[in-house]
């Protein structure tokens, strides 16, 4: 019951703050928009009883890579006249019509395929989803795949550092 | 270990709470005072020159870049120090391999200057 209502609060906030986002002119209040919208969807994960996951994405999607947004949108430097000057032609409402089609025919088969809206299944086992579960899958099962993701860091710091450094050079 | 999630439940509820109180507060009771300076990112100072959107040096950008890769490093440390105890030697032995390739990539970028600011 109160999980229910926890769930509701937080996708509707989630979903609130998506939908500002993308109707935003400001790029600023539009990447503010997406950490608001980063908070909601911890909860959520929370709620599913995935401590880890909720912490990852404040951690890392909330605080690191908004930074990467925020110095993009500070990097393409958008003037304020370009802000300004995007009136809706004809053909972005046509389009807007079709996507906005799209979402309720979305919401219709969500809200038809739904059972319940209680996040947590009562046959997954308590421990599932938990910090402790995660370290043995990851270093039991998933070995490979963890060591996999050291070279893939590996090739994005060296990605990064060689594009950025041959510029300065 | 679930109904201990209602502590954490009650924290995040009074931190809300609290910041709404103090918010509301100060929106009902506090003085008002508009004016020019109110308008200007700063209102005290040295007159404002041009503006703020300007373009920033791409050594912003690496440093941020490399902080979220180390960042993401750390994050994989978090459940291998949960489980260290059955994870064993084998665990940390396969937990340094982790960090060895890191390490490598770490050297190649201090080596490569990508820390020094010039």
């Amino acid at each position: 019951m109160i999980l229910d209502a926890l769930f509701l609060i937080n996708a509707l906030l989630a979903v609130g703050f998506a939908v500002a986002m993308i109707t935003r002119k400001n790029p600023i209040y539009s990447a503010l928009c997406l950490i608001a919208t980063f908070f909601p969807l911890a909860f959520i994960f929370l709620l599913l009883w995935a401590p880890f996951v909720a912490m990852i994405q404040i951690m890392v999607y909330a605080g690191a890579i908004m930074v990467l947004f925020v110095f993009v949108i500070m990097m393409i430097n958008t003037e304020k006249q370009e802000l300004e000057a995007g009136k809706p032609k004809w053909y972005r409402r046509i389009a807007g019509a079709i996507a906005f089609l799209f979402v309720i025919v979305g919401f219709y088969s969500i809200v038809m395929g739904i059972n319940s809206i209680a996040p947590v299944d009562s046959s997954i086992k308590e421990e599932f989803g938990s910090t402790a579960a995660l370290g043995h899958l990851i270093f039991d099962k998933y070995l490979i795949q963890f060591e996999l993701v050291s070279v893939l860091i590996l090739v994005a710091v060296i990605g990064a550092v060689f594009l950025a450094k041959k510029n300065l050079d | 270990m679930r109904e201990s999630y209602i502590t954490i439940l009650m924290y995040i509820t009074f931190v809300l709470v609290n910041g709404v109180i103090m918010l509301a507060l100060s929106h009902f009771f506090g003085p008002r005072r508009q004016g020019r300076g109110k308008f200007d990112p700063y209102e005290c100072g040295v007159p404002i020159r041009d503006e703020a959107h300007k373009r920033f040096p791409v050594k912003f950008y690496l440093i941020a870049t490399l902080f979220i890769l180390f960042d993401i490093e750390t994050v994989f440390l978090i459940p291998w120090s949960v489980t260290y105890k059955q994870a064993g030697v084998t665990g940390f032995l396969y937990l340094l391999v982790f960090l060895a390739v890191l390490t490598s990539g770490f050297i190649y970028l201090w080596r490569r200057g990508a820390l020094e600011w010039d």
